[in-house]
């Protein structure tokens, strides 16, 4: 190497050391020069804090710390770094050479001499220069493995950058712990040259100073303040974005704190605290938001059962109350996206919410009462916290409820009646089962059930709640015996198919077959009574009679005066009439409980039924107006003390008691012969019954397998029974002659006596005691053989008794329509001999002779008269073909015969002639009546007219009416042959029209057929239009409306009798108050207002009160209800 | 110039009379038999409406015009009776015209009572049916106004007259909420309003019945 390139090297080596030293004289300059200014500013500003330098003060502060700053980098940085740069002289390669030699000990000064050595162009000059190259080949071999960087001095920047990093370590901590102070210091001395006021006194401590809050959170501020007492403290607040602060005084408390509450904070709030003009430092309370419930919603969907419409709850209304089996549905809206969510149960289930953006909805169904919270999760991970805990509530399902309105006791019931059943039932929400159950609990030949048979009930309609539910139970096929006892009643099932359907029953009751036995007995028992009853009060009527022909004795002439006496006996009088009165009121309540329990249970022949019906409406006319207006008078007459107007009414109450007492004689007369009747209805009826039973038996035996002790025992026991029968049945027949041999000229005692010895003959008894006997040793056929003997034996005794039933009937109709055919020849009679009279009244001269012969023909008529009356009177106890009407018709006729021969007395031959026209007019109407009587038993086939006879009549008349209807409109067009079949027809209309009139008349006459009918009169006016209009060719629509509403007419009042006649009443009478309960309240007026008050108390249920309470909510919603009921 | 002055007398007398006959003035209460076809026997008992109103005069003060007087369905003055009553025993027919005539009339503040004087029940009520389908009849319960807005009948409507011995039933047909059809079914109410020597009823439940049609009066005045 040549002595250029060695230097080259050196020059090069050096000049990196140069480098590595510049760079760490920038480095150890800018750690100095950072921690001195660094020392310096905190100096400043503690200073400033301390001392709170004026505005000269801080700008000589500030301007030094500048200047400082500026120096230090100009001098510590900035030098070395214009060096590194080579923009300023750094060292020479000598000085640099110098210091690597003083570093390095091997180098020494050799590097420095070879420098000089090279840069010293003439050294070769005076030194040798291979000695130089031997020198610097020697320097750079020792110097070939020495970096000369390692010269460089770095010991002291590890100690400025510690410095540094505890200047700057001392900064950061004296900002973080004293920000206030040191930022203040650090903001004032930056604006130096403003003015700041003096320091504060006190310092406040403010926790929890800034800091996140859950949305909502109420936050308490807690100020502690060091310094001076700083009296009154305030806090300062506004949300963030606000422009103005809102203020509040803090609440000090005894050791010196003070203290503030912020309500629950939904939005990120500034806040400092001042006092005394003195602002503490800022602090911001910002608000996280974490999701919540913002709006619940629950649709309640209850049970399709029930009938409840959906229901929607109020929103945020979380406690549900719904019936078991609901759907709950929730639909949630959160503050914020939700990323999922669910209901927490009690029962620790958990139901998750299906999530759609900020939305949430679950459903379930409600079956236990339980409650719950939701609990929700927003897009970032936030829960949702202190979820509100809702309660799921179930409202019962009350059971439903059932009341038996008929029957409301145990009851005696016939064979076949169907009985009619009202049940009334209830329930909250409706009804899905309805039935009758009953049992066999008591027989004579069978053993009791163990268990109910049902039979399904028809129910209301679906959503009733309440209804009354009728039903026709027809026994018929429980094939009862007589003394049978059914034990029976109604169930009802709500309609619940969640819980389960609960039911509820009825009251038991037991319904029974009494024995034709009892039913006999009793309808004895009420003959006796009530003839014992009529027979008392016909006694009492006739001691009665007495005491009033005493008074009317006492107050007879006009000038006898009126003591108190009289009054009295007036008073008692009246008095024993009363009772006489209430006791044929008793006596008539008995028959007609006898005829309805007979009726029931059909123990009487459709003839007997209707006699004792006719005995009814007699006995309902015996309390007749006229005789309570008669005693009414008495009454006032009394009250009065008028001995004339006592006179009068008594005169009066005469004429009416005498026919009240005539009408209980004539009673008591035709219901000892109607219990004839029924006597031997009853031996039928018995005979009938008795031939069933046997024939039964003998079906039985047969079919009894041979051997088979115990039913043939049995079989026994019922011959046994057939046998008492037949004893009570001899008993009865003796009972029966007895009764007949009161009326031995009308009733068939001799075929009554003849049937008696038959059956004593036959000894019907001896051959059942053989049968039974027979049986209990197990010989059927020989039981068998003897029982057709039995069974002959009682036809020929059935066949007898029926005889004697028809001819008993046939010989009182003989010997009634006989009298009444007298009556009526004896009435023409007198109508013939009456015009005679007046005939001959007419020709007399004022002053003849004949005058007093008329008179006398005139009193033996009327003598006979009277005998005519006199025998229909005593008809009349025999038979309700004798009418009222009649005997009026007769007492017109005596009136006017009386009237007559009064004037004949006096002279006056026109009075007379007149009245005894009036007398044979009178006669002629009573003749009348009694044809249309006897008319109407024989059509009738019974004792008056009867409903039968108004029957077929009517009947007769339809169909006519039906022919003529029917042919009048196939006439066409109207030829000379249509013309003549028009007035055939025309005559039948007119035909048709008189026997309608004529029959009307007869059902007048023989009483209230008349209000069966109706008013026949205006469709014998049409009848007479349709006449004319046939007649006349014109016949037109009208005519044939006509036609029609005549036909429907007939036909309706042929279907009034009809459906009468199936009644136990076919007479129309004055109504009997009927007690029953209420028809349920009215639905379909007040439907809406119903459904209302429904919904309104379903709401009021689901407020979740206790079960007393709600009682009391039910309770008053039915009153609300009831009190809409009556306001309607 | 004679005969002229005799026409001029004679309709002066006319009109006299007939002043005379109508004294009662035309605002006051009438009930009107209403006239139907079918056969029954619409014009029965023409004596309850008289004795009736005169009951209600008397009993009530309200000015009543105590006669019988009918109409026909087909005539135009039906519209001007508020109060039909209709009765008898038999059937009834209403044509379509009848039925829609009688639908008008109720629906348009008029009022029907039916009684069934025994056989009416089934043609009354097919028929109503006519005049008012998708009604029906229902029995008005004791608490019901009518039973109670004059007389007091705790147990509905009293029992006249025996029929089939059924309990007595009031039922009644409602259009917008207002009593318009009034039916009574086993009672007869009307029997009571007859003359005493009609039926021959006690004279107690003559004035039960009479009373019980003072309220249905009452009644259809106020409601």
């Amino acid at each position: 190497m040549d002595t250029t390139g060695l230097y080259d090297e050196i020059h090069r080596r050096l000049a990196a050391v140069r480098r590595k030293q510049n760079t760490a004289a920038v480095i150890h300059g800018a750690a100095f020069s950072g921690a001195l200014f660094l020392t310096a500013v905190l100096l400043a500003l503690i200073g400033e804090e301390i001392i709170n330098f004026s505005v000269g003060g801080r700008t000589v502060l500030f301007w030094t710390l500048v200047l400082l700053a500026l120096a230090l980098f100009l001098w510590r940085i900035g030098r070395p770094l214009g060096r590194l740069a080579e923009i300023l002289h750094g060292e020479s390669d000598l000085e640099t050479a110098r210091d690597v030699g003083r570093r390095i000990g091997c180098v020494n000064d050799r590097l420095v001499n070879a420098l000089q050595l090279l840069a010293e162009g003439d050294a070769r000059r005076i030194y040798s220069g291979d000695l130089v190259d031997a020198a610097l080949a020697d320097l750079r071999a020792d110097c070939e493995g020495i970096d000369f960087t390692s010269a460089v001095d770095r010991a002291g920047t590890p100690l400025t950058g510690r410095l540094l990093a505890a200047a700057f370590l001392s900064c950061v901590l004296l900002f973080a712990l004293f920000p206030t102070a040191f930022f203040g210091a650090a903001d004032r001395l930056l604006h130096f040259n403003e003015a700041y006021a003096a320091a504060s006194p006190f310092r406040f401590v403010v926790e929890p100073g800034s800091r996140e809050i859950i949305k909502g959170e109420t936050v308490p501020i807690r100020v502690r303040v060091t310094g001076e007492n700083p009296g009154e403290v305030s806090i300062a607040f506004r949300r963030r974005g606000d422009l103005a602060y809102e203020e509040a005084v803090l609440r000090a408390d005894g050791a010196g704190e003070y203290h503030h509450q912020f309500p629950p904070v939904t939005e990120t709030t500034e806040y400092y605290i001042h006092a005394r003009g003195i602002r503490g430092d800022d602090y911001t309370l910002t608000v996280i938001d974490r999701p919540l419930v913002r709006q619940l919603r629950i649709t309640v969907l209850p049970p399709a059962y029930s009938g409840l419409p959906v229901r929607r709850q109020e929103d945020n209304v979380g406690d549900v109350a719904a019936l078991r089996g609901a759907a709950i549905r929730f639909d949630i809206e959160a503050s914020k996206v939700l990323k999922s969510g669910e209901i927490a149960l009690s029962d620790s289930a958990v139901l998750p919410l299906g999530i759609a953006g900020s939305r949430a909805h679950a459903a379930f169904v409600l079956m236990k009462e339980r409650s719950y919270h939701i609990s929700l999760r927003d897009s970032a991970g936030t829960g949702s916290v202190d979820p509100v805990e809702y309660t799921l509530r179930i409202i019962p399902d009350a059971p439903p409820a059932v009341t038996l309105l008929s029957p409301s006791e145990n009851l005696d019931v016939t064979d076949t009646t169907p009985v009619n059943l009202l049940a009334k039932i209830t329930d909250d929400y409706g009804f899905s089962r309805l039935r009758l159950a009953y049992k066999l609990v008591q027989s004579k030949y069978e053993k009791p059930e163990q268990e109910f048979t049902y039979v399904p009930l028809p129910l209301p309609p679906s959503g009733t709640i309440e209804a009354l539910i009728p039903y026709r139970w027809s026994i018929a096929g429980l094939h009862l015996v007589p003394e049978d006892v059914i034990s029976f009643y109604v169930e009802v099932f709500d309609n619940d198919v969640i819980s389960g359907p609960k039911s509820a029953i009825s009251e038991i009751y037991s319904l029974r077959l009494p024995s034709m036995d009892e039913v006999f007995a009793q309808a004895d028992k009420g003959h006796e009574a009530s003839i014992g009853g009529m027979q008392d009060a016909l006694k009492q009527a006739q001691e009665a009679r007495k005491e009033m022909e005493e008074l009317t004795q006492s107050v007879r002439s006009p000038a006898d005066k009126l003591e108190w006496q009289d009054r009295r006996k007036a008073e008692d009088l009246l008095k024993k009439y009363g009772e006489v009165k209430a006791k044929m009121d008793s006596v008539r309540a008995a028959v007609d409980r006898m005829v309805d329990d007979m009726s029931k249970n059909r123990v009487l022949s459709p003839e007997t039924l209707e006699k004792y019906q006719e005995l009814q409406h007699m006995m309902d006319q015996m309390s007749s107006p006229e005789f309570a207006e008669a005693m009414k008078q008495l009454q006032q007459a009394m009250q009065q003390m008028s001995p004339d107007a006592l006179r009068q009414a008594m005169q009066q109450f005469n004429f009416s008691e005498e026919t009240f007492r005539k009408s209980i004689e004539r009673t008591l007369n035709l219901l000892k012969r109607i219990q004839i009747e029924q006597k031997v209805d009853e031996a039928v009826r018995r005979t009938e019954q008795m031939m069933k039973q046997q024939e039964a038996l003998k079906e039985n035996t047969g079919k009894t397998p041979a051997g088979d002790r115990d039913r043939m025992e049995q079989l026994a026991k019922e011959q046994k029974e057939v046998q008492e029968h037949l004893q009570s049945l001899g008993a009865q027949m003796e009972e029966l002659q007895k009764k007949m041999e009161d009326f031995p000229a009308e009733m068939p005692l001799a075929e009554l006596k003849h049937a008696r010895q038959e059956m004593a003959q036959d000894s019907l008894a001896r051959t059942m005691e053989s049968i039974s006997r027979d049986m209990v040793q197990m010989q059927p056929e020989e039981a068998s053989r003897q029982q057709q003997q039995a069974l002959a034996s009682m036809g020929k005794l059935g066949e007898h008794l029926r005889s004697m039933q028809k001819e008993m009937r046939q010989n009182q109709q003989r010997q009634v329509l006989n009298a009444m055919r007298r009556s009526l020849r004896d009435l023409l009679d007198l109508s013939k001999r009456e015009e005679t009279l007046k005939d001959e009244s007419e020709r007399l001269e004022p002053n003849s002779r004949r005058f007093r012969d008329n008179e006398e023909a005139q009193m033996d008529a009327m003598r006979d008269l009277g005998t005519v009356a006199e025998g229909l009177a005593a008809l009349s106890q025999r038979t309700f073909g004798v009418t009222p009407e009649m005997g009026k018709s007769i007492g017109d006729a005596m009136r006017s015969m009386n009237d007559a021969m009064r004037s004949l007395q006096q002279r006056n031959r026109a009075a007379a002639s007149q009245q005894q026209t009036d007398a044979m007019a009178s006669l002629n109407e009573a003749a009348q009546k009694v044809e249309d009587s006897m008319n109407g038993m024989q059509q009738g086939g019974g004792q008056g007219m009867g409903l039968a006879g108004l029957m077929q009549r009517l009947q007769r008349l339809s169909q006519q009416q039906g022919g003529i209807n029917d042919a009048s409109r196939n006439l066409g067009g109207m030829t000379p042959e249509q013309a003549a079949e028009m007035s055939r027809l025309a005559g039948e209309q007119g035909m048709v029209r008189k026997s309608l009139e004529q029959l009307a008349r007869e059902a007048a006459s023989a009483g209230d057929l008349k209000k069966l009918m109706g008013d026949m009169s205006q469709i014998a006016r049409d009848m007479t239009e349709v006449q004319t209009d046939m007649t006349s060719g014109n016949f037109n629509p009208e005519t044939v409306r006509k036609e029609d509403r005549i036909l429907s007419r007939l036909l309706d009042a042929q279907r009034s009798t009809r459906e009468r006649d199936f009644e136990k009443k076919r007479t129309s009478t004055a109504g009997q108050d009927v007690t029953r309960e209420s028809p349920p309240s009215l639905t379909l007026t007040a439907g809406q207002e119903k459904d209302r008050l429904r919904r309104d108390m379903q709401k009021a249920l689901e407020e979740g009160y206790a079960r007393e309470y709600e009682d009391l909510i039910r309770r008053y919603f039915e009153i609300l209800e009831q009190l809409e009921s009556q306001n309607r | 110039m004679k005969k002229v002055q005799h026409l001029f007398l004679a309709l002066l007398i006319g009109t006299g009379v007939s002043l005379a006959q109508s004294g009662t003035p035309a605002s006051a209460f009438a009930i009107t038999r209403l006239k139907y076809a079918g056969g029954g026997d619409w014009y029965n008992d023409p004596s309850s409406e008289v004795n009736l109103l005169t009951f209600v005069h008397n009993a009530t003060g309200i000015d009543t015009d105590p006669r019988y007087q009918f109409v026909d369905i087909g005539d135009d003055a039906l519209f001007t009776h508020p109060f039909l009553f209709m009765t008898g025993h038999g059937n009834i027919a209403f044509s379509e015209t009848d039925a829609r005539r009688l639908r008008m009339y109720l629906e348009n503040g008029g009022f029907l009572y039916a009684d069934d004087d025994y056989g009416m029940d089934k043609p009354f009520r097919r028929e109503i049916r006519k005049v008012l389908p998708g009604e029906e009849l229902v029995e008005l319960p004791f608490s019901y106004g009518l039973y109670h807005c004059q007389f007091e009948f705790p147990s509905g409507v009293p029992k006249t007259h025996e029929h089939n011995g059924k309990p007595p039933q009031g039922f009644g047909i409602f259009l917008h909420g207002r009593l318009v059809v009034y039916y009574t079914y086993e009672s007869n109410p009307s029997d009571g309003w007859a003359d005493p020597d009609v039926h021959g009823d006690p004279e107690d439940k003559r004035q039960e019945a009479l009373r019980f049609g003072t309220n249905l009066v009452v009644w259809v005045l106020t409601h």
